[in-house]
């Protein structure tokens, strides 16, 4: 049993999305890319997490919503690359600066335990 | 402030489908071309797309909760369904809302009652510094048929000697142990006087209970002799 649970840990590699952190994905894609309908942030954000996450792109959309009623991003239809009806997302004002305050507080997370996991016994005095 | 707007948001967001159908479609479409160029087959690759989307309900879903205030729709969908098992089974409802109805009422009854009865204080200026004197239970009163001996009585002349005497408090009024019935009759008037139940009362009766007249003036001490002045409206 005990072997079963540590081969079906190892062959797991991908990982789910925290809660939370698919919003930021998002804003920092459209401060790179600019505006950009769902599927292109769907894209990019599979591009360059390099497929280790498992995300359905379908639960992009949800999240597209609470932002723009948060009022972080906004939208309006536009004409994709192949001339489609395409709903094109765009940062506002809000959200730059909510995207400011995030990253500055994943980034101090993120430090924190970088610290806690480098630190080997004999390091400590 | 974020969460204010949101909330402002929720509740004037326009509620159509139609554009989350619209983007999930796009969104196929694009997937689907990029699949084809991988060299998948249009019907494969369409298949892939939709795979690679996910359970579109369950998203749907998600959406939905996002956009309205699903404990409100829940409340909603939840009291009509409550109306209609109600409908259906009368008997039981016209018991539990009779049960309610006598419950509700009589509570409301008894409390009125009480209130008037017990907690409600008396119309006069200071009912906490308000005492009745006497030794017994029945002290200054005389009316009704009992077979008691409970009576506490003091004849004018001892009224007087106490209020002269008594330093413990402000005013010590007093007033006739039996109710007298008083012929009454509008001045002007040629009807038969109506008889109406009166009291004689000391003349500072009304100052001690701090009372005062709707119109006109109430009895004073200076009232308090053989032949007071007649009190006029």
């Amino acid at each position: 049993m005990l072997l079963l649970g540590t081969q079906r840990g190892r062959m797991k590699q991908k990982t789910d999305v925290p809660q939370g952190t698919l919003a930021l994905m998002v804003l920092k894609t459209l401060e790179v890319l600019g505006p950009l309908h769902g599927y292109g942030i769907a894209r990019r954000i599979e591009q360059i997490s390099g497929d280790l996450l498992t995300v359905n792109q379908g639960t992009l959309y949800p999240v597209l919503l609470k932002l723009e009623q948060e009022g972080s991003i906004a939208s309006e239809w536009g004409a994709s690359e192949n001339n489609r009806r395409a709903r094109f997302y765009r940062l506002t004002r809000a959200g730059r600066k909510q995207l400011q305050a995030e990253s500055r507080g994943w980034e101090q997370t993120a430090a924190i335990m970088g610290r806690f996991f480098a630190l080997k016994a004999e390091d400590l005095p | 402030m974020r969460a204010l707007r949101r909330f402002w948001n929720r509740l004037t967001w326009p509620r159509d489908d139609a554009r989350l159908q619209a983007e999930i479609e796009e969104h196929l479409a694009l997937q689907t071309e990029e699949n084809i160029r991988a060299g998948l087959s249009p019907g494969e690759a369409r298949r892939q797309a939709v795979l690679k989307f996910g359970g579109v309900e369950a998203m749907r879903e998600g959406y939905r909760d996002q956009r309205g205030f699903p404990s409100l729709e829940t409340f909603i969908q939840d009291t009509r369904y409550v109306l209609r098992r109600l409908r259906n089974a009368p008997a039981f409802t016209i018991t539990t809302v009779l049960t309610l109805a006598l419950g509700i009422g009589a509570t409301t009854s008894i409390f009125t009652l009480v209130y008037a009865v017990l907690l409600k204080p008396l119309a006069v200026a200071n009912p906490d510094e308000l005492y009745r004197l006497g030794k017994e239970p029945r002290c200054y009163y005389l009316g009704g048929y009992t077979q008691d001996k409970g009576f506490s009585l003091v004849s004018y002349d001892l009224y007087k000697y106490l209020r002269h005497n008594t330093r413990g408090f402000s005013e010590l009024a007093a007033f006739s142990a039996v109710e007298p019935l008083f012929g009454v009759r509008r001045a002007g008037q040629v009807d038969p006087a109506q008889s109406d139940p009166g009291e004689y009362v000391s003349g500072n009766y009304f100052a001690t209970f701090g009372i005062h007249a709707y119109a006109g003036r109430t009895f004073t001490e200076s009232d308090d002799r053989p032949t007071p002045h007649l009190l006029q409206r």
